[in-house]
């Protein structure tokens, strides 16, 4: 525990010295990046330190005195585990900052920017050993705070401003709506802010009083972690934000909800099944739609921050499993399901960390994010190639890296847990596996289009820019591959690192009853076999290939072969959007792609063009009216309330750029925000349909009257079915019948 | 191979030809699809009693060759004769895609699997697949009616709700009178009979059957 | 127990290593009868390969390392997989609980690096491929991980010798239906991913239309012959796991079994062969709806097992 307050101090104390040391800019950043990555290596000590030695709870909490009440600090093994993944994210981003902050335009504000980072750092670190929920949420509060001043960090951009903007809003509005209703109601029952009375309150609660809880923070944490439809922040933020900052936020920033879920869970003791069926159905939607929504992007951050709402889908189907083997008592499936979870959250914090540093790299090498523009970087940058390739293969969830490993544990605990449970609950488990499965194979397609269009093949656009990527960014890259590559081998060391995790998690899982949990992830050891044969064939394979060449008389260089077509130019090259457009429109009735089209036409045709476009329906379809909404009404409150001119407020409100001040600037900020560019009002999806259906029923349609009839003949059977009593137990079908069950009546 | 899993791959068979009824594109291979479904159905009854090892009785011997004769033969070929006489076009055009509306189908299969376990059925039923086949039929029979655009295919659509509730009624095949179920068969009959009347004429009167043009059909 | 072990494994590995071109001589020589001609000599493929590994090479200006690696790393992902997935006894190499989803994702490997070398050569021709190849892909993911389900409920077990295996023998008397309709998916999976008609059609000429060929248009040599070795591997590696499925063999049959096997082996590619040689490429629109198809089959196959074996 004192390694933590060591850790907190060393980055207090950076933040400090940058902020003093403004005379000097430069010396001052690299000071605090010095002191950031210092204390990250420290934090992976101390979960190290926790890992190897569990001791008493004693030894590993701290408390002092404040003035409104006892501020506490404790680690466990969930603690350990985010601790470990801070870390091991936070060392290469410092060092990937010292080499961002090069850049001559940022020059000033580097200071600033170091010591945000550490302080960032320092309250993440907070975040996870707090053991008090005053603790909790003044550091949550806080870290907010930072992540929206480094988002913001470029903020001549507007399109900077209105990312930050709408992060601040999101997760303020989860805060406030969701999380301080659960906890004051919680601290109100149990007298104390500690999450140990927290946590004794808790076991005490009625079925339906937990799941309110459950449900409010699954709300309030799944804002911040970016559940479908809470995640229109991220691909807002993300883009926006310094690389080394996004690969932060999405890497562990996020990950923060995902910490607050499961510590919420540690209190709960036995979660409604239909709570668990909830978090897993919201998981695998997230995780599809993630995946679905980059395949469609053109900018390269955008799209990683979609893979971040994919990533936490994935997470959440993992925790949805474990709460459902929890709640129907089958230990190794919750067991498995936990485990999976807490490896996906290190392992995307490591690979989308890579990717996102990598993609940053991009920027910085060839002047812009436009996957469309970019082409043929391997020859000019091949290690950026080759950590985002390696960082690819691992968001993919393919062998032999580290995504493989944690995805293998969440299909297995699905595929566990479908036989172990029967009905609804099979059926959920299923659709996550289906969904699970799906998700694999679209982001291989979306990695699939990302690298070949951007690192191979020739380069789109002459006259992009060709910078020389510093080599701290390299560096940091290779020290978050390095681990992605060992998880990956070696998951039967990695794994048992899990348990402490997962052992605050289900309870019921003592030290004693081990050995269900260690045969359960036996297998692990396999993967390395596999994965040793794997590089082996490889390896194999590559010697023959030079053995082969050996013999080459005629490996001369060529021009690809054009399939008879002479005079292929770069421009010919497939393009990202067109990559993904067969894979766009078969899922058009889920993303409702827009494509604007000027056709070729007559005989000395004007200049043609194609667009294409895939808006956010959640952002468009759902948030926007509900902001706007919220905006009209506030507005209404602000005539009525306000004595002075209401002309003057509605102009007040519109003016653009600047930051209007009171209240609902933020909230009509981000309602204006959502509206497309270029003014045109978009006619809703939902809206469509029913204005339609409406017309249609108006008319008379024979077709929609028999839908309606259709719907009510469904609702009828369905109500039938569940009002009447099931009937009693058939009788088991006995696998080789002879005899049909009449005869035996007979 | 006993007749259990016979019984059960007949229906399961059903099913799978309720959704390729859903796939096809060509209004001719939907008829015959629904004449292949048919005849499977009439058969079913006999295999059951067969299978129980009894010789199958004047009931179910009439409810079969009532539904072969009808389902199987006759209806088909008046339909298809339309489709041949009335020079309409083959392909087949839905409001939903094919591909979504087999999602659809077996979204709804699934579903009534889920549905029929609760309920209150006789238990000694020649299958246990039974309830949720019938009741899949019956709404892929409706989805079929719905979503489609040409008056022949909403005929189908209308056979195959019908063979639905066949199925249904086979549940309770020994309870039921052997009058009402050569009711039904006559309704059925005269119903599709009328309809392909009506279809040919309409054929004849607007150079189409296009159902979805005819709502805007107003009395001057 | 491993001397006696390594005596039976190992020539049946050689055989099952030797085996893949000979089933694609098998399915050309059926097309061959259908269209009424002699066809090429029985060891033709076998000929083309050795032939390939002794020629040269020409890389295309444009491409990388990655390109080089393509062939290999899909050659070495499914050789990986073939020591997981039984082919002729029911025995395998490497078994242990949760090997389906290492299988899945080594095809998957394989894929990704056959795409990336097709991209890597900047020719639209070899992108159009590549997006057909992973838009397909996608779509028989699905399938193929719900047919996966389907073994595993009915024979209680994760690991894919076991799910394949005796047990499954057993769960045929139960939930028959349901194991027939994981063999339709089984198919249309296996004729989905080895592009095969009638999804993707081998023997096309127009590059516009084809799938695998034209992702492959620029390899030559050796990596030519690895790519082809590879694609025939992922044909009898796709095709064990449907015979395994659909034809389950229970225990205790030894070398009758694998006699059987092969000739079961064979003749799937006597049926892919007459497939290809009366059926049409279906037109690319309609090819999602062929392999939604799969999935749906196998979702009811889902639906069957999970009513039946929790009544």
């Amino acid at each position: 525990m004192s390694l933590v307050l060591v850790v907190l101090a060393i980055l207090v104390a950076s933040a400090a010295l940058a902020l003093s040391l403004g005379r000097a800019p430069r010396p001052a950043a690299t000071v605090a990046l010095a002191g950031g990555a210092l204390a990250s290596g420290l934090v992976i000590a101390a979960a190290a330190s926790g890992f190897v030695s569990p001791a008493d709870a004693a030894a590993r909490s701290v408390a002092w005195g404040m003035p409104l009440g006892t501020a506490r600090l404790a680690t466990d093994g969930l603690s350990d585990w985010f601790l470990l993944s801070i870390g091991l994210v936070g060392l290469p981003v410092c060092l990937y900052s010292w080499g961002y902050l090069r850049d001559p335009g940022a020059h000033g504000q580097a200071p600033v920017f170091a010591a945000l980072l550490c302080l960032l750092l320092a309250f993440l670190v907070v975040l996870v050993c707090a053991d008090d929920a005053v603790v909790f949420l003044v550091a949550w509060e806080a870290m907010t705070l930072c992540a929206f001043l480094l988002v913001g960090f470029h903020d001549r951009r507007p399109e900077a401003r209105r990312g930050a903007w709408m992060y601040l809003v999101a997760t303020h509005l989860g805060t406030a709506l969701f999380l301080v209703p659960m906890f004051v109601y919680l601290a109100g029952r149990a007298g104390t802010t500690s999450f140990a009375g927290l946590r004794g309150i808790c076991a005490t609660l009625g079925p339906a009083e937990s799941a309110v809880v459950f449900v409010l923070g699954l709300l309030g944490f799944g804002t911040k972690a970016g559940f479908v439809p809470m995640h229109v922040w991220l691909p807002a933020a993300h883009p926006v934000a310094p690389t080394p900052i996004s690969a932060l936020l999405s890497g562990i920033v996020v990950k923060t909800g995902i910490y607050g879920l499961l510590r919420l869970l540690t209190w709960l003791p036995a979660p409604h099944p239909l709570c668990a069926v909830l978090v897993l159905l919201v998981g695998t939607g997230s995780g599809v739609l993630g995946v679905l929504y980059a395949v469609a992007q053109h900018d390269l951050k955008r799209l990683l921050a979609y893979h971040s709402v994919e990533n936490i889908g994935i997470i959440g189907l993992a925790i949805g499993v474990g709460m459902l083997g929890q709640a129907t008592g089958h230990m190794p499936v919750a067991a498995l399901g936990y485990a999976g979870a807490l490896l996906h959250v290190l392992n995307h914090a490591l690979f989308k960390a890579l990717l996102f540093l990598s993609a940053g790299a991009i920027v910085r090498h060839a002047g812009t994010g436009q996957i469309d523009r970019l082409g043929g970087l391997a020859r000019t940058a091949p290690w950026n190639a080759f950590c985002f390739l390696l960082g690819a293969v691992a968001i993919c969830g393919l062998p032999p890296l580290n995504g493989f490993v944690s995805e293998w544990l969440i299909f297995g605990a699905l595929l566990s847990g479908t036989f172990h449970s029967a009905g609804a609950i099979a059926a959920a488990q299923v659709v996550g596996l289906v969904g699970l499965s799906l998700m694999g194979a679209l982001a291989l397609a979306c990695f699939a289009k990302v690298f070949a269009v951007v690192f191979l093949g020739e380069p789109r656009e002459a006259g992009l820019p060709r910078e020389t990527i510093p080599g701290a960014m390299t560096a940091a890259m290779v020290m978050l591959a390095v681990p992605c590559v060992v998880i990956g081998l070696l998951p039967g060391v990695v794994l048992p690192l899990t348990l402490g995790g997962v052992r605050a998690l289900v309870p019921g899982l003592s030290r004693a009853v081990q050995s269900p949990l260690a045969e359960v992830l036996a297998p692990a050891g396999w993967i390395s076999g596999v994965a040793v044969v794997l590089l082996g064939v490889t390896v194999l394979l590559v010697m023959l290939r030079r053995r082969l060449r050996r013999s080459d008389v005629s490996s001369a260089p060529a021009p690809t072969w054009g399939c008879g077509y002479a005079f292929p130019t770069a421009r010919m090259q497939y393009t990202a959007s067109s990559f993904a457009w067969d894979l766009v429109t078969d899922f058009r009735r889920v993303l409702w792609p827009e494509r604007r089209w000027a056709p070729v036409s007559e005989a000395f045709p004007r200049p043609a063009a194609l667009e294409s476009h895939t808006p956010d329906l959640a952002e468009l379809e759902l948030l926007a009216p509900l902001f706007r909404g919220v905006a009209r009404a506030a507005a209404i409150v602000r005539t009525l309330t306000w004595s002075g001119d209401p002309v003057a407020a509605a102009v007040l409100e519109s003016s653009e750029g600047t930051c209007a001040p009171g209240p609902h600037a933020g909230v009509s900020l981000v309602a204006r925000g959502m509206e497309l560019p270029g003014g045109r009002a978009r006619i809703g999806l939902l809206r469509h349909v029913v204005r339609a259906s409406l017309h249609a029923l108006r008319r008379g349609s024979i077709h929609v009257r028999l839908a309606y009839l259709a719907a009510t003949l469904i609702v009828l059977f369905a109500i039938e079915a569940a009002v009447s009593p099931r009937p009693a137990p058939r009788r088991a079908p006995s696998p080789a019948r002879g005899i049909a069950p009449n005869e035996v009546q007979r | 191979m006993n007749t259990q899993m016979i019984v059960d791959s007949v229906l399961v068979l059903v099913i799978l030809l309720d959704l390729a009824m859903l796939a096809v594109s060509r209004l001719a291979t939907c008829i015959r699809l629904f004449a292949l479904q048919s005849l499977l159905l009439a058969l079913l009854p006999l295999a059951a009693t067969t299978g129980r090892g009894e010789i199958p009785g004047l009931h179910e011997i009439t409810v079969a060759a009532g539904a072969l004769g009808l389902k199987v033969i006759l209806l088909p070929r008046i339909l298809l004769r339309i489709i041949r006489t009335g020079e309409i076009h083959q392909e087949i055009e839905p409001f939903i895609g094919f591909t979504a509306s087999v999602l659809v189908g077996a979204g709804l299969v699934i579903g009534s699997f889920a549905v029929t376990r609760g309920l209150p059925l006789p238990v000694d039923r020649i299958s246990d697949f039974l309830p949720p086949v019938s009741a899949a039929t019956i709404l892929v029979g409706l989805l079929i009616l719905i979503s489609r655009v040409k008056a022949v295919t909403q005929v189908v659509g209308f056979l195959v709700m019908e063979n639905g509730i066949y199925l249904f009624g086979l549940l309770l095949l020994e309870q039921t009178p052997l009058l009402v179920e050569l009711g039904i068969l006559l309704d059925l009959f005269v119903g599709v009979f009328i309809m392909a009347i009506v279809v040919y004429h309409i054929r004849r009167e607007f150079d189409h059957m296009d159902t979805h043009l005819l709502d805007t059909l107003k009395e001057a | 127990m491993s001397v006696l072990r390594a005596l039976t494994v190992l020539p049946e590995a050689a055989v099952v290593l030797a085996l893949p071109p000979m089933l694609m001589s098998v399915i050309a020589k059926t097309k061959a009868w259908f269209a009424g001609r002699v066809g090429p000599p029985w060891l033709q493929p076998y000929y083309d390969m050795l032939k390939l590994l002794r020629k040269g090479t020409v890389y295309s200006r444009t491409t990388t390392w990655v390109f080089r690696a393509g062939p290999i790393v899909n050659l070495a992902a499914l050789l990986t997989a073939a020591t997981m997935i039984p082919v002729l006894s029911g025995d395998v190499l490497l078994g242990f609980p949760g090997d389906v989803v290492l299988v899945a994702y080594l095809f998957a490997l394989g894929r990704l690096f056959t795409v990336l070398a097709a991209m890597d050569t900047g020719s639209s021709f070899e992108g159009m491929g590549a997006s057909r190849e992973v838009t397909f892909g996608t779509m028989s993911e699905p399938a193929l991980f719900l047919s996966f389900v389907v073994l595993a409920v009915a024979t209680k077990s994760l690991e894919l010798s076991e799910m394949v295996g005796p047990p499954l023998a057993i769960a045929w008397k139960s939930v028959g239906p349901a194991m027939l309709l994981v063999a339709g998916a089984l198919t249309i999976v296996l004729l989905a991913e080895t592009c095969r008609i009638p999804v993707d059609d081998p023997a096309t000429h127009l590059e516009l239309t084809m799938i695998h060929e034209v992702m492959v248009l620029d390899h030559s040599g050796p990596d030519f012959a690895f790519i082809s070795y590879a694609a025939a591997l992922k044909f009898m590696l796709l095709g064990s796991l449907l015979l395994h499925v659909a034809l389950p063999h229970a225990a205790g049959w030894g070398a009758v079994g694998v006699l059987l096997r092969l000739l079961e082996l064979g003749l799937l590619a006597v049926v892919v062969g007459a497939i290809e040689s009366t059926m049409a490429r279906l037109r690319l629109n309609r090819v999602p709806l062929f392999l939604a198809g799969a999935s749906v089959l196998s979702g009811l196959a889902t639906a069957i097992v999970l009513v039946r074996s929790h009544g």
